[in-house]
């Protein structure tokens, strides 16, 4: 009797983690399979099954250009948040606790901002200083969307770090840049990669600022957009595979690695001292 | 480890130090010599902690010095100062095993390799820790890991080891075995010990000298002994062990200024040492210095209102005018009273206290 319900129960959380799954991943399923299509339609249904639209795409330079900027623009942005996020987040722990509600405000008003007013005020800004748009121009429209996400990361992981390991550090005779080194990054750097992976997927699919201060050149969300405007291209569907497939590497390559990493620490930080040791 | 031949005279004069609103040190001095184990006794709080801090380097002080060995170490850095620390929590560091925690000041200070791994497997040895090279901060038990954390400042040779409440943690047996360790090692390596808790019978146990703090002062510095029979005021007196710690009135009049009368009592103690100008004060009774005999035997008479057996003696609770006293006696001794029986308490004029403050 008592089990009647419990089983009912678990066929319906099945079910609804079922529907919730199909939810979630029908649309980059499809848009998988299509990819595959054959040439020329974009739906369904599927015949001719072929790399038709993902030769076609490599051989649009159109496509191929925004492809290498999107990254290019990816991977500074998050290098260069990276860098001043770590700083920052280690300046605002160690910041009175007004200062550092203050830093919240300030650091995290960019969120809270409408991207359509961000990218006006980028393109009245870059005007009005007579900067022509460029990549530099959209390199910093990126650094100030992804900036504030990659700090929230660096702080949740910076204000958990008990303060006492760098008091053991000092004590066991490392100066402060010693113990950033050999203490606070290897203790940390699984969450800051975190937020850099965040960063750079937050870069790679920005369209509202990119659109205002990127001038000439486009980025693949631009692309995609312009695409779209003038009928669908069955080669999106290609692209988007692509994508999808380098962000997912991306992810499930940088979390093994931090595991790896995490896990041989030990061995790996003895023989880099070691070596400076001899 | 070799007993140490160099170092660890610490001075400590004058240090102030305050927290925005909270004055946490209000003018300490005091004096380690060389291999002394000294510990700041004092409830949360007191500033003992702080104290330690400032040794460590951790914390500057507002005012006073600190002089290692003829040096002024007051504003060093703590990367800088010849002193280790043993934390309160073994905040052993996560990503490392127990061989390269150990090893972690060694390599900070670039040590040869060759060295580094005689110096921490003889470490391991003084810490009874040989084999747990590789195990990590999760498979250590709470002594072990503290073992490590103490392995990991000694490994250093520092002149003074700072050690903030590193058993406070740890189960009572534990905890016992780690004291009789701690000798041990202070014996064996000669380094001036400098030893933090709130724990009392830990301070006893362990200790050459033991400073009691209190708001920030040093109430009274001695020997275990001298602090626990020879309290200097009220708050060591009540702080340390258990003592009966009653109001006391000198009668100004008396020829004889060898007696006070408890406040509220008709019930006189005889006390020697009495400071001529003071009128009332404090009486110190430890309660195994006291004993129990007939009621018309004794000029302290009371109604006993509690007996406890505690295995190797009894405490009775007795009842004197308004002030409850104490009594500590051998089981089978006068070990006959009970709860409702009106007894006599008699002191042992010897270990009487006066307390001024």
């Amino acid at each position: 009797m008592g089990r009647k319900p419990a089983l009912a129960n678990r066929i319906l959380a099945g079910l609804f983690v079922t529907v919730v799954f199909v939810f979630l991943f029908a649309p980059v399923l499809i848009v998988i399979v299509f990819s595959f299509q054959g040439p020329p339609r974009l739906g369904p249904p599927l015949e001719d099954i072929g790399l038709h639209w993902y030769r076609s795409m490599f051989n649009n330079t159109v496509y191929m250009d925004a492809f290498r900027n999107t990254i290019v623009l990816a991977a500074i942005s998050m290098v260069i948040a990276l860098v001043l996020g770590t700083m920052t987040a280690l300046g605002l722990r160690r910041a009175s606790r007004r200062l550092g509600a203050l830093g919240n405000i300030l650091f995290f008003m960019p969120l809270a901002t409408p991207s359509l007013f961000v990218g006006l005020a980028l393109l009245a800004y870059f005007d009005t200083v007579g900067v022509p748009l460029s990549h530099g121009t959209v390199a910093v429209a990126h650094f100030l969307w992804v900036f504030p996400y990659f700090l929230i990361v660096a702080r949740s992981g910076l204000d958990r770090l008990d303060p006492q390991y760098e008091e053991v550090g000092a004590d066991l005779g490392l100066t402060p840049m010693g113990q950033f080194r050999h203490i606070v990054l290897p203790l940390t750097f699984p969450i800051l990669i975190g937020g850099a992976v965040l960063a750079f997927a937050l870069s790679t699919d920005e369209f509202v600022r990119t659109l205002f201060t990127i001038g000439p050149d486009s980025t693949i969300p631009i692309v995609l957009w312009g695409q779209f405007r003038r009928g669908s291209d069955p080669t999106v569907n290609a692209l988007a595979t692509i994508l999808l497939v380098i962000s997912i590497t991306a992810a499930v390559g940088a979390l093994g690695l931090v595991g790896a990493r995490f896990n041989r620490f030990a061995r790996s930080s003895g023989r880099s001292r070691r070596r400076n040791a001899g | 480890m070799t007993q140490q031949d160099s170092g660890g005279r610490l001075l400590v004069t004058e240090v102030r130090k305050r927290f925005s609103e909270v004055v946490a040190l209000d003018g300490v001095s005091l004096e380690f010599r060389e291999g002394e184990f000294v510990t700041l006794l004092g409830p949360s709080g007191c500033g003992k902690t702080t104290l330690l801090r400032i040794v460590a380097g951790f914390d500057w002080p507002d005012h006073g010095t600190v002089v290692l060995d003829g040096q002024d170490i007051t504003r060093l850095p703590p990367y800088h100062r010849p002193v280790n620390t043993v934390f309160q929590k073994p905040v052993l560091l996560p990503h490392l095993d127990v061989f390269e925690n150990i090893a972690f000041g060694l390599r900070s200070r670039r040590m040869p390799e060759d060295s580094i791994h005689e110096t921490v497997t003889g470490m391991l040895d003084v810490v009874r820790l040989a084999g747990f090279e590789r195990r990590r901060s999760d498979e250590l038990s709470g002594g072990q890991a503290q073992r490590v954390n103490l392995a990991r400042a000694l490994v250093n040779q520092p002149r003074v080891l700072l050690l903030d409440e590193p058993l406070s943690a740890l189960d009572l047996q534990v905890r016992m075995e780690m004291q009789a360790e701690l000798k041990r090692i202070h014996r064996e390596t000669g380094v001036t010990f400098l030893y933090v808790t709130h724990d009392q019978q830990e301070a006893m146990a362990m200790s050459d000298r033991i400073a009691v703090m209190h708001e920030g002062m040093i109430r009274q510095s001695g020997t275990p002994m001298d602090v626990y029979h020879a309290p200097n005021c009220y708050f060591v007196a009540s702080f340390v062990g258990n003592a009966n710690v009653l109001p006391v009135i000198v009668d100004g009049d008396h020829e004889n200024r060898n007696h006070v009368r408890v406040a509220d009592t008709d019930v006189s103690v005889l006390v020697d040492d009495i400071p001529a100008d003071v009128r009332n004060g404090w009486i110190s009774m430890r309660p195994e210095t006291l004993r129990l005999t007939p009621p018309d035997d004794a000029r302290i008479v009371g109604k006993v209102t509690d007996r406890s057996f505690l295995g190797a003696h009894v405490i009775w609770r007795v009842d004197v005018g308004p002030h409850e006293i104490r009594v500590q006696g051998e089981v089978g001794g006068d070990g006959v009273a009970r709860s409702g029986d009106l007894v006599g308490i008699k002191p042992d004029p010897r270990w009487v206290r006066f307390l001024r403050d």
